[in-house]
């Protein structure tokens, strides 16, 4: 798995797909993809929505980068791919829901049991506290960029993941 | 435990100090005070900082009134919180400790007149790395949010460590004296809560001439001193074996050192007494005459040793309970409130790290069950942007 990119290096690299530099693009997919798609894919409970979601944030990205001088870019590309999320949860039931087909989001390498425990406790988490966790665990994001995107209270933040993870905890059975 | 902290920010307000003295190199007085909840939200909005995403939905579509919002209002503001909140999701970058100094309520003011108004004020102290204010607004906010009934007053003490160095210093140091030293064991490592110090507390082992202990001592605090400078703070836990010598020591008379278990006592023992002539000679007015007497001894029967009669008032004896209760108690909370760090080590002084929490667990299981999207999705990509 890629290093997380850093604000700094990812200013660089949008810069760079600014001109039209296709590597730097890609450098960025391929460090970005699997964040994205997990926060896509947790949000909206359906992988196809996520892939779509994941593609439409870098077809955006390439045409309309953002301003290189931005100072969160990491924040920006996941508010985007939250967006996107929150618009597909609204125009579609879900076509393909966790509960039903679970292998679908379960990863080839790795373990399929824990992975499918994983899911099915994040599932039963409220919207808003999955969201919380999966942003600040899978997108990386710090609790007060989440608070900006979520257009939250800090304080509330914090406590929707304290009391996210609380509940995972016991659904997980870790002691 | 939350009962007890209250217990003891209620003394604290009393005391108006709950920590040591404060460090040399304090610098300025930042006083925040809290907002309203429509304040907080301008505080922590910044969307100049992310930017809009033109054409998509901001708004949560969650129905949040569906949870319970948290009510913090009867929290009591504890540095323990704060740190607990760090450890589990990172320092900031430039925050080296936090520590809560205290708490007191307004009171009238003669000079201006003005009634106290029930306010309570925490004092903090915090650890900032160069001067970094968007630490210590980072600090302002999350104060502000968590503890927002109360006003809060920062003091700002420079540092060269952040927390996260002050951990590796304290691991390299516990690593570097164990294998400096073989006589010296580490007994605990520990970050001091309201100092950018760390603390590392050792006792010699396999020596036991107390002379010799103090020199190993010494010596390996120049060597820590020299390779680590002033941040890092060795002690010593005193400690008897059941088999230390014990001396008497009678040298000023002139008589050696001796083992009190070699002393004739079967009669015929003499002292040596000192005589010390003050007046001053003719031929030498600097320095008086000593003159040595020798002087025999009594010898007598010591008594028999009998045990002491048991108390007759039980009342000592639950004094006596009590309090060990209580001392025992206040240890526990102390050594919670200066967060000492266990330390593991290997025999050729590795350090291991303790188990993981419950919580990192939880987040190290979310972490690695990320979900991968297929290897065509760039190459759909590519073709959307007509690459």
């Amino acid at each position: 798995m890629p290093d997380k990119m850093t604000d700094e290096i990812l200013r660089e690299k949008l810069a760079a797909i600014q001109s039209g530099d296709m590597k730097a693009f890609e450098e960025v997919y391929q460090s970005l993809k699997t964040p994205i798609m997990t926060v896509a894919a947790r949000m909206t409970g359906d992988r196809q929505a996520a892939e779509d979601i994941l593609q439409e944030v870098f077809v955006r990205l390439y045409k309309n980068p953002p301003d290189p001088k931005l100072s969160k870019p990491r924040a920006y590309i996941f508010r985007m791919a939250r967006n996107l999320a929150i618009d597909s949860i609204r125009s579609s039931e879900p076509s393909v829901n966790i509960d039903e087909c679970e292998d679908v989001l379960v990863h080839k390498d790795a373990d399929s049991a824990e992975k499918l425990d994983i899911e099915a406790a994040l599932s039963a988490l409220p919207d808003a506290e999955r969201q919380t966790v999966v942003l600040h665990i899978n997108g990386g994001l710090k609790f007060r960029e989440i608070a900006q995107i979520t257009a939250a209270p800090l304080g509330t933040v914090l406590w929707r993941y304290n009391r996210a993870v609380g509940r995972l905890r016991a659904l997980l059975e870790i002691k | 435990m939350k009962n007890i902290f209250a217990l003891m920010i209620a003394a604290a307000m009393l005391s108006a100090s709950v920590c040591a003295a404060p460090a040399e190199n304090e610098e300025a007085v930042v006083t925040f005070v809290s907002t309203s909840a429509e304040d907080e939200q301008e505080d922590i909005v910044y969307d100049e900082d992310i930017g809009h995403e033109e054409g998509s939905e901001s708004e949560d579509p969650v129905d949040d009134e569906r949870y319970d919002e948290p009510a913090d209002n009867a929290v009591y503001p504890t540095s323990d919180d704060i740190e607990k909140y760090f450890d589990e999701n990172g320092w900031p970058e430039n925050v080296s400790f936090i520590c809560s100094t205290g708490a007191a309520m307004s009171a009238f003011d003669p000079a201006t007149q003005d009634k106290p108004d029930d306010t309570v004020t925490y004092f903090w102290d915090l650890g900032v790395v160069g001067s970094d204010n968007g630490a210590v607004a980072q600090i302002q906010n999350m104060l502000d949010l968590m503890y927002s009934s109360y006003r809060h007053e920062i003091t700002v003490v420079n540092c060269t460590l952040n927390h996260e160095e002050r951990f590796d210093l304290m691991n390299q140091v516990t690593s570097y004296i164990q294998k400096a030293e073989p006589n010296i064991i580490v007994e605990e490592s520990f970050l001091i809560k309201n100092a950018e110090e760390i603390q590392v507390i050792v006792s010699v082992a396999g020596v036991d001439d107390a002379d010799e202990q103090t020199v190993i001592l010494n010596d390996l605090k120049k060597r820590v001193s020299s390779e680590y400078g002033d941040l890092v703070l060795i002690e010593t836990e005193q400690y008897t074996a059941d088999d230390v010598t014990i001396y008497g020591g009678v040298s000023e008379t002139g008589v050696p050192e001796t083992e009190i278990a070699e002393l004739d006592r079967g009669g015929g023992e003499y002292g040596v007494a000192t005589n010390y002539d003050g007046t001053e000679s003719a031929d030498d007015k600097a320095e008086g005459a000593v003159t040595e007497v020798t002087v025999p001894l009594t010898v007598g029967v010591a008594e028999a040793i009998t045990a002491p009669e048991a108390p007759q008032n039980n009342i000592v004896l639950w004094v006596c309970v009590t309090g060990a209760l209580a001392a025992a108690l206040a240890a526990a909370v102390i050594i919670y409130r200066k967060k000492h760090v266990p330390v593991y080590s290997t025999e050729n002084g590795e350090i291991t790290d303790p188990a993981p929490s419950a919580k990192k667990q939880v987040e190290n299981a979310v972490k690695n069950s990320e979900i991968t999207p297929d290897d065509d999705v760039f190459e759909k990509i590519t073709r959307k942007i007509g690459k």
